[in-house]
């Protein structure tokens, strides 16, 4: 029985450790290190992650933050990320077909995403859901005749000409019935893929597709994020939203487990651990120890 | 068994959960794993943009033509269709720029015939000719090439509707090159149009001829030369008409013929540092001249423009600290200028004028640059402006803005105290450019953190309270991040080891180790009861009740076998011998708990010899003794086992 219980301690004790050491597989997960998370991006760009934008990062005028919203906001962060951004913060919204117009429509600005794939069948890297772009705004464009690579993206609509930063090539067009080849009448490019523009005293960036976050080694990716999307004053501090990614089950577990950790290591927690332990250590004594003495002693007086 | 069925279905459960877990991702697909995605070549719609490229020149839109064509050369093809795919792109470049050149080529003839510049009229429409024949023939070539390039892009059309495609693409660049066809016959037809129109004219028109002398070929900017000549039409003076004077391409003065239709004129040279300048005049038929005479121009003359030229020795830093100031010098060379004349210079950062200096021939200047200056590579010039005899001179060079990063000393315990203060010191400077003031420093050990600013000289002092955590125990980074305020200075962070104790878990830790050398303590001192109960029941005397300490000589060989004997027994059975237990006591108890079982009977023999020993009067007979022996070593065996 004994080695049962055994058994299962140090059962429960490996699934606890493999659980909390486990990376994650999810979408820009930043701990995510394969082709689909930004473990890279975190270690080239120095970037930290926020679990909550109420409140946003501070300082705003030092901050940097990429969101990518695969779930809606709530009003209050809708009006702290005004506030944020009217505060002199940089907010970088990268979307994917996601919530990036609620906030735009919040905030009040032109610039819509389209949210319909963007295809272009010649300029392309492999297939035409990976869109080659190499027109950019002349003053710092990515290298010598440089050029991005994004990964079933969509567009940027109504963004000021003085506020693009990079287009598609005409090539390109806005697959509307979804069946991958253009069609008489569905849009053809260029279309606007990039953009800034000032938003009070802070810069709102957008960006028609965040995979680019996951794609750092493809052609000039790398370099057109760190000369044209972040800056690079290295006053700045980099910041990724994880509260509007998907989370998943094993996440939300670590989560717990964090939380348990984090309460242990309080001084309250601290002690009544130890407390435990050596409760646990003392036990057998405890259960081994004669006290009839006591009752002996009782009998004598 | 249970056990293993345990741990089977622990791993199970482990792993199972596991998968779980990693499997519970969202559905959305807005991104692929670039690895694992199928290359597509679209090989109908790549022929179909040549059409559209065609399509532009066709009507007339040849610069987007070109830069159509231009972003063709992002598109990757496959290696055996890039050399096929190359030239059919040059050859539609060229076509596109033969149409582009022929349409300018027409238009001028237009101009000047308009004009009456009849003999020019002529060249352009010699040379229009010329390009007509060319396009033509590289249509031709087109056709062939497109033919070429189908067939080879075929082999890439994997569906039929691929294959349909291609088809349509290739029968809609033949529709449009006959197209082009028809055009380059409109461009005849224009031509030939012009031609008759030229021979009209020339017919209609009477021929005028100007004349130029010139008193020099030599001459300085800003010196005035004397030109002559005569304006005749068949041999006859016109007078009164308006001439243009050009130099170098532009036409820098007028002037009117005289009753006998000679003309004269001074002219100053303008200010144009470009030698040889091509001088001439031109005669240009307006109003009523217009129906009556054809235009005309001279002889062109090369007249030989002196300057005196200057030369610019310049030099900077090839590199700086961003806002810090730095030094320029530059020599310029002019030759013969007096002493008292000053040159003016520009100094300029990308492109953008910072200062200008008046100077005869040397500078040294020191700039601080703007405050926003970023990091990098910029170009930095100084341009001598052109002066009367003089002309201007430019050089430049990149520099580089660098920014210093500043050093960390920090003078913090190497251990330290948690639910305590510490006292940090430091400061932050730099070897070249002296201290960071003001600098904004942050000092960071888990799990606390404050921020101070330097003093004029660098320097800091932090005290930082540290609460009581037990994560905060052990080596710990305390990690200094110092954020100057000099534009020069970069942030910079800097880390040192403390080991962080704190008095309350270790204090608790203690208690620990304490509760553990107990047990251990607890487990000797019952092998040393199992000693002291044999030894007091050895030293129990029958009568008087008293108890009395035996002699180790007195005690016999059955009494120190029987105390091993129960060592093993206590050993064997986990069943101790307490101090207040009779050996009787202690028998029954072995009994009790089922323990050692087949011993027993052994047991209770030999513990009656060993009472006979201990209590009784006499001593034991041989035999007993011989018997006990015997027992000893049957229960030791047995125990043992």
């Amino acid at each position: 029985m004994k080695l049962a219980v055994s058994l299962i301690l140090v059962g429960l004790i490996t699934l606890a450790a493999l659980v909390w050491h486990y990376p994650s597989n999810r979408d820009f997960a930043l701990n995510n290190p394969s082709w689909n998370g930004l473990s890279d991006f975190v270690s080239d760009f120095n970037a930290s992650a926020v679990n909550s934008i109420t409140p946003p990062p501070i300082p705003p005028s030092n901050s940097v933050l990429i969101m990518i919203p695969y779930t809606p906001f709530a009003d209050p962060e809708l009006q702290a990320l005004d506030n944020w951004l009217s505060a002199g913060g940089t907010l970088i919204l990268m979307d994917d077909y996601g919530y990036g117009n609620q906030l735009l429509e919040y905030l009040d600005v032109s610039p819509r995403f389209t949210n319909i794939p963007l295809l272009d069948p010649i300029i392309n890297n492999i297939n035409p859901s990976f869109p080659t772009i190499s027109h950019f705004t002349s003053y710092n464009a990515p290298g010598d005749n440089g050029s991005i690579v994004l990964n079933h993206a969509c567009s940027l609509d109504g963004v000021n000409d003085e506020y693009v930063i990079a287009e598609s090539s005409r090539f390109s067009f806005l697959d509307q019935n979804n069946n991958s080849v253009w069609d008489e009448g569905e849009p053809h490019g260029p279309f606007t893929v990039a953009g800034s523009m000032v938003y009070e005293s802070g810069r709102l960036v957008l960006l028609s597709d965040p995979s680019i976050l996951i794609m750092l080694d493809i052609v000039d990716n790398k370099d057109f994020l760190e000369t044209m999307i972040i800056p690079s004053d290295e006053n700045y501090e980099i910041f990724i939203d994880e509260s509007h990614l998907p989370r998943s089950t094993l996440e939300n577990t670590q989560e717990i487990m964090n939380i348990v950790r984090a309460n242990l290591m309080t001084p309250h927690g601290t002690i009544i651990l130890l407390l435990g332990i050596i409760a646990l250590v003392l036990l057998p004594t405890w259960r081994k120890y004669d006290w009839s003495f006591i009752r002996l002693r009782r009998d004598r007086t | 068994m249970k056990q293993y069925i345990l741990i089977i279905l622990i791993t199970v459960l482990a792993f199972t959960l596991l998968g779980t877990f990693a499997k519970a991702q969202p559905a959305y697909t807005p991104h692929e794993d670039p690895e694992h995605v199928e290359s597509l070549i679209p090989t109908f719609t790549y022929i179909q943009l040549y059409a559209d490229a065609m399509q532009l020149m066709m009507t007339g839109e040849h610069k987007n033509a070109t830069d159509l064509m231009e972003e063709f050369k992002e598109y990757i093809l496959p290696d055996e269709l890039n050399a096929t795919a190359d030239q059919y792109q040059d050859l539609l470049s060229t076509l596109s720029s033969m149409l582009s050149e022929l349409d300018l080529v027409l238009e001028d003839a237009e101009f000047l015939l308009e004009e009456k510049q009849l003999q020019e009229v002529r060249n352009r429409l010699t040379y229009a000719d010329e390009l007509i024949l060319e396009i033509e023939n590289l249509i031709i070539d087109i056709e062939d090439a497109t033919d070429s390039l189908v067939r080879m892009l075929g082999k890439y059309a994997e569906t039929a509707l691929a294959e349909q495609e291609l088809e349509k693409a290739q029968s809609r660049i033949g529709d449009l090159l006959e197209h082009l066809r028809e055009l380059n016959q409109e461009k005849l037809r224009l031509l030939k149009e012009l031609n008759v129109a030229l021979e009209a004219e020339q017919i209609q028109l009477k021929e005028t001829k100007i004349s130029i002398d010139i008193d020099t070929t030599t001459a300085y900017v800003g010196d005035t030369i004397f030109i002559w000549g005569v304006l005749t039409t068949e041999t006859v003076p016109m007078s009164g008409r308006e001439l243009e004077v050009v130099i170098g391409g532009n036409t820098i003065d007028t002037v009117t013929s005289e009753l006998d239709g000679t003309y004269s004129s001074e002219v100053n040279v303008p200010f144009e540092y470009n030698t040889p300048a091509v001088l001439y005049m031109k005669f240009n038929p307006v109003q009523d001249d217009a129906d009556v005479y054809q235009g005309c121009s001279s002889n062109e003359i090369a007249l030989d423009v002196l300057f005196f030229k200057t030369a610019l020795d310049f030099t900077a830093p090839s590199e700086f600290y961003a806002c810090s100031p730095i030094t320029i010098f530059g020599d310029i060379e002019s030759p013969y200028l007096p002493d008292t004349e000053m040159r003016t210079v520009a100094i300029s950062l990308d492109g953008k004028l910072i200062t200008e200096i008046e100077t005869h021939d040397h500078f040294e200047l020191t700039l601080i640059t703007d405050p926003t200056i970023t990091e990098g590579i910029h170009s930095i010039s100084a341009k001598v402006m052109p002066m009367e005899l003089y002309n201007g001179a430019q050089e430049g060079q990149d520099i580089s803005v660098i920014k210093s990063v500043p050093q960390i000393e920090i003078d913090a315990p190497e251990i330290a105290l948690s639910a305590r203060s510490i006292e940090i010191t430091g400061r932050v400077a730099s070897h070249e450019l002296g201290p960071a003031r003001n600098a904004e420093v942050q000092v960071s050990l888990y799990p606390s953190s404050t921020t101070v600013f330097t003093d004029s000289n660098g320097q800091f002092h932090i005290t930082l309270d540290m609460p009581l955590s037990l994560r905060a125990v052990g080596p710990q980074d305390l990690t200094v991040a110092a954020s100057p305020i000099e534009p020069w200075f970069r942030k910079t962070q800097e880390s040192t080891d403390t080991f962080v104790v704190s008095p309350i878990v270790a204090g608790l830790i203690i208690i620990a180790f304490v509760s553990v050398g107990l047990v251990l303590f607890r487990g000797q001192s019952e092998n040393k009861e199992i000693s002291t109960s044999v030894e007091s029941a050895a030293s129990l005397q029958t009568g008087n009740g008293t108890i009395v300490a035996p002699s180790p000589i007195q005690e016999s060989s059955i009494i120190t076998n029987y105390r091993h004997m129960l060592r093993l027994l206590v050993k064997s059975t986990g069943i101790t011998l307490k101090p207040h237990m009779t050996l009787r006591d202690y028998i029954r108890q072995v009994i009790a708990n089922q323990s050692a079982l087949q011993i027993v009977p052994f047991l209770q023999e030999l513990t009656l010899l060993v009472e006979k020993e201990l209590y009784s009067p006499r001593s034991l007979s041989p035999k007993e003794t011989l018997r006990a022996e015997e027992l000893f070593h049957i229960l030791e065996e047995e125990l043992r086992h």
